[in-house]
């Protein structure tokens, strides 16, 4: 249980006043969960590497002028999802259309092959299962749910973090919720 | 995510299922390098002003140099405008207006057969001296051009700073001095000047003297601050001429 004093928000506000053991324990806190957002986000580890410097050394560099407004995990993938759209303005794909307010190609996905009992005779091959129906979603969707399942953000703080509305990230949410179970039915 | 109206999106199953995926970490070269990039800066912004650069301490340095050499040069201009006489006498130049208004007055008053002199000149000016052994009749005769005039003949002598020569001309100065001397010459070779050892053939002419040409002459040795001698003077004049009313006079004898 976390106490006011090893808060998020405390470390963060400790580290932009200069105390360095603040911010590894804040790092230490949200490395994984941050690293697992951007590498299934982008799919390559080397990119994920990239991505995942790139976003801690945005917070070291704005940290004089943080203040608390928010929760830091909203914060700290605020951060993250803007170096992310900015990766994919930058590639040749461009921004993914699933990032639309109201993307109209979410109901024509195509829905996951169905998959064979016989091969998920174990928990880590069903766990492997949903990472493949989660890569194989549109790249708003997964990224809802990596918000939710990684970082633990509720539908407003995901909201916060994309900077879309919260019916948006209901929607994002339903869907990618809908096809994973869809995808998972033979494994239950 | 426990909020009933999250139902809808959220799964246990799957949560689970997920975590079970939980594996992947950053590398542990990246979280060296990032952590040692946190801690490269730790300090606040506002202690860690960086060293001001050549150009910026050239700039700090550039108005306190100029504040200087302003001052300098302002200090410098007016010694040399005070030196050469365009902003009011300096001393020095007060000293040389006062020699040139003294030899123009000098220069008058010799024209006008009057010897002028300066306060500053007059105590040790050897103007008027009559012997104490000379006898009434034989009184030295007191030029009577040089005795009355002295206090107020000289016309005042106006310095006005626009119409003085700023600085008078060394050949100007050298002229005003032998005026100077000529007129002090002159006053010593007059009859009141002469000392009473300096002959007989002197003291015969003090007879030539009137009274009133003793009285100037004792007038002037008190003006001198020599009141014995006028004392003395004063003596034998009364012995001479006991009969003259000294009271039409009173001032130069008091």
């Amino acid at each position: 249980m976390r106490t006011e004093d090893d808060a998020d928000e405390t470390l963060m506000l400790r580290y932009r006043d200069g105390n360095a053991d603040a911010f590894a324990a804040l790092y230490a806190r949200h490395k994984g969960a941050l690293y697992r957002y951007l590498l299934r986000q982008c799919g390559q580890p080397a990119l994920a590497e990239e991505l995942f410097q790139d976003v801690w050394l945005k917070l070291i560099a704005a940290r004089t002028g943080y203040t608390v407004q928010a929760r830091f995990t909203t914060y700290l993938y605020r951060l993250a999802h803007n170096r992310l759209i900015d990766h994919y303005r930058a590639s040749s794909r461009g921004l993914p259309l699933s990032y639309a307010e109201d993307c109209p190609e979410w109901a024509e996905v195509p829905a996951p092959a169905e998959v064979q009992p016989e091969a998920q005779d174990d928990r880590r091959r069903q766990a492997e299962r949903l990472l493949e129906l989660l890569a194989e979603l549109p790249e708003a969707q997964r990224e809802a749910v990596l918000l939710k399942e990684e970082a633990g953000l509720s539908l407003e703080e995901i909201a916060q973090a994309t900077g879309t509305g919260r019916e948006t990230v209901k929607s994002r949410l339903r869907y990618a919720m809908a096809r994973l179970r869809q995808g998972l039915r033979g494994a239950r | 995510m426990s909020d009933p109206r999250n139902a809808e999106f959220h799964d246990e199953n799957l949560s689970a299922l997920y975590r079970v995926t939980r594996d992947p970490e950053p590398p542990a070269w990246l979280d060296q390098r990032i952590l040692t990039a946190a801690n490269a800066a730790p300090q606040p912004v506002s202690t860690l002003a960086p060293p001001p650069s050549r150009r910026r301490r050239t700039r700090l340095w550039a108005v306190p140099a100029a504040l200087a050499a302003t001052v300098v040069l302002a200090v410098g201009i007016v010694r040399l405008a005070r030196e050469s006489g365009e902003w009011g006498p300096s001393p020095e130049n007060k000293t040389a207006l006062h020699s040139a208004a003294e030899s123009a007055a000098e220069a008058d008053a010799t024209a006008a057969g009057r010897a002028q002199f300066s306060d500053h000149d007059r105590p040790s000016s050897p103007a008027v001296e009559l012997r104490p052994t000379m006898p009434l009749g034989e009184a030295v005769r007191v030029a009577p051009q040089s005795l009355p005039a002295l206090p107020a003949a000289a016309p005042p002598v106006e310095l006005e700073q626009e119409s003085m020569p700023r600085r008078p001309a060394p050949a100007e100065r050298e002229r005003a001095r032998e005026e100077r001397e000529r007129a002090r010459d002159w006053l010593r070779a007059a009859p009141t000047g002469q000392r009473a050892d300096q002959g007989a053939a002197s003291q015969d002419r003090s007879d030539q003297y009137s009274p009133e040409e003793w009285l100037a002459a004792i007038a002037e040795l008190r003006h001198q601050g020599r009141t014995a001698e006028a004392d003395a003077k004063l003596a034998e004049f009364r012995r001479r001429y006991p009969n003259y009313p000294l009271e039409v006079a009173p001032s130069p004898l008091q």
